[in-house]
């Protein structure tokens, strides 16, 4: 679970059961719960929700009405019109997309009557709207103002101290700064002429130490499910760590090499490590393969030098491997979280890349000889191949399926 | 923010993850790959992963580096 201080129901909002709803009649409203007995305006859900985000997270429920006397607790359970829900998500959504910038994460369920044990009766639904602690506020509101939730206030507070306001940027930039140093340590910490490709998948962007229960020879059994079809790799090396586990695909390898490995930390983030190798042209080292023969003669009639070539193809194979494994692993821990990349090349100046695609060796015969210019190469999952006409994605995996 | 689908399922769920970050970590290298013919690319990927396979036993890589 991804920033949320507080959870009423202490497991996932997916698999509570209904009955446990019950529970919020000794829940008050306030730094994290809010009861809201009728639906919002989608500028008043951004406010809200915001609030949530810009504070420590929390948990928004439509369809609940506060106990009597103003004890702020959950009295009665009447829901709203199950028909009515999905025009409510739709301002839920509105609400959080077209009214709060930058936009955050959230998410939801609906539980559905009948539901004897709180009185939620057939026909009538519960909105449960689940909002981790943002990790870059402020989220501004369309209004122009920041919202926080204040202790049991049913209006969330429009802030104007500085030195809250400050705060806010204050954390925003140290999440940034922490997640830099993360990504960076390993990268910065190698000091070999190799090249190395590391790729993160990262659930928690705040880094938090401890969420998942596992023991080794679960994370073992997750890393050596046999796979019939598609890439397979199965990490043969474990290691225990602090806060989590290595495996690393020894193989026939020196185990003191640096090796393909899938480090996993307890808050569900994963970096994969893929040294590539990199491969000097010389007649012995000459690849089998038609087209890598054909790719180096034109690189060597380009530069009349010796020129350093990285194989992608075994890149590629080993982050569909990796990343396998990695989804086995998710499904193993039940997440549903969402997931945040980034690839990082380290060492790749001055090489040249190979990648046995018809499309880009056609086109480097046109290009000629091009290397990387950058030390390191950055990519993250903000930055999409949305340029790129990726046509018949699906109708491609199916056929890798098929075994064509 | 990837997007895992479950309701697909092995390879398939892979690459629908996966795909979109590998293409721009490939852009970023200099893999410049044709955006004129989207099914070139696919088409490629499967011959790159079928000799990604067959070339390494299936399921080894060796590593030259270190």
């Amino acid at each position: 679970m991804i920033g949320y201080r507080y959870n009423p129901f202490s497991k996932p909002l997916a698999e509570f059961l209904p009955d446990e709803l019950n529970v919020l009649r000794d829940v008050s409203e306030g730094w994290f719960i809010d009861y809201k007995s009728e639906p919002l305006s989608p500028k008043d859900f951004g406010k809200h929700l915001s609030a949530f985000a810009n504070q420590f997270g929390g948990w928004l429920f439509v369809g609940i009405k506060e106990g009597a006397n103003k004890s702020l607790k959950a009295g009665s359970f009447p829901g709203i019109p199950a028909s009515d829900v999905g025009a409510v998500l739709v301002k839920i959504r509105e609400g959080v997309s077209a009214h709060v910038s930058p936009s955050f994460y959230f998410d939801h369920r609906i539980i559905d009557g009948p539901v004897d044990a709180i009185g939620l009766e057939a026909g009538r639904s519960i909105i449960v709207v689940a909002v981790p602690e943002g990790p870059n506020p402020p989220f501004v509101h369309s209004s122009g103002k920041i919202y926080r939730r204040i202790a049991d206030s049913s209006e969330p507070k429009a802030e104007i101290d500085r030195a809250v306001l400050d705060a806010m940027w204050r954390k925003s930039d140290a999440i940034r700064t922490q997640l830099r140093e993360f990504i960076l340590k390993p990268t910065e910490s190698r000091l070999t002429e190799n090249t190395y490709c590391h790729v993160y998948l990262l659930e928690d962007l705040a880094l938090s130490p401890h969420r998942y229960d596992l023991d080794i020879q679960g994370f073992k059994d997750a890393m050596q499910r046999d796979r019939t079809a598609g890439a397979s790799m199965p990490l043969d090396n474990f290691h225990a760590t602090q806060d989590g586990f290595i495996g690393r695909h020894l193989f026939n390898n020196n185990p003191l090499m640096d090796l393909v490995a899938l480090r996993w930390w307890r808050n569900g983030n994963v970096r994969l490590t893929i040294p590539i190798s990199p491969l000097y042209v010389s007649p012995e080292r000459l690849h089998a393969d038609e087209r890598f023969r054909d790719f180096v003669s034109l690189m060597e009639e380009v530069t009349k030098l010796q020129c350093r070539i990285l194989n992608l193809d075994q890149w590629l194979f080993a982050v569909f491997a990796l990343t396998h494994r990695y989804l086995d692993l998710r499904d193993v821990l039940g997440s549903k979280e969402p997931i945040y990349a980034k690839v990082v090349f380290s060492n790749a100046r001055s090489s040249t890349p190979f990648i046995a695609m018809d499309s880009y060796l056609k086109r480097r015969e046109t290009v000629r000889y091009s290397s990387c210019s950058r030390y390191h190469n950055y990519v993250s999952s903000r930055v999409r191949a949305g340029f790129i006409r990726f046509a018949h994605r699906r109708s491609a995996a199916r056929r890798i399926r098929a075994g064509l | 923010m990837l997007t895992d689908d479950p309701q697909h399922d092995g390879f398939e769920r892979v690459f629908e993850l996966i795909m979109p970050l590998a293409i721009s970590a490939l852009w970023s290298l200099g893999v410049t790959l044709d955006p004129a013919n989207g099914d070139t690319l696919g088409r490629d990927f499967i011959v790159a992963m079928k000799r990604g396979s067959g070339q390494h036993g299936a399921t080894s890589l060796e590593h030259e580096n270190g």
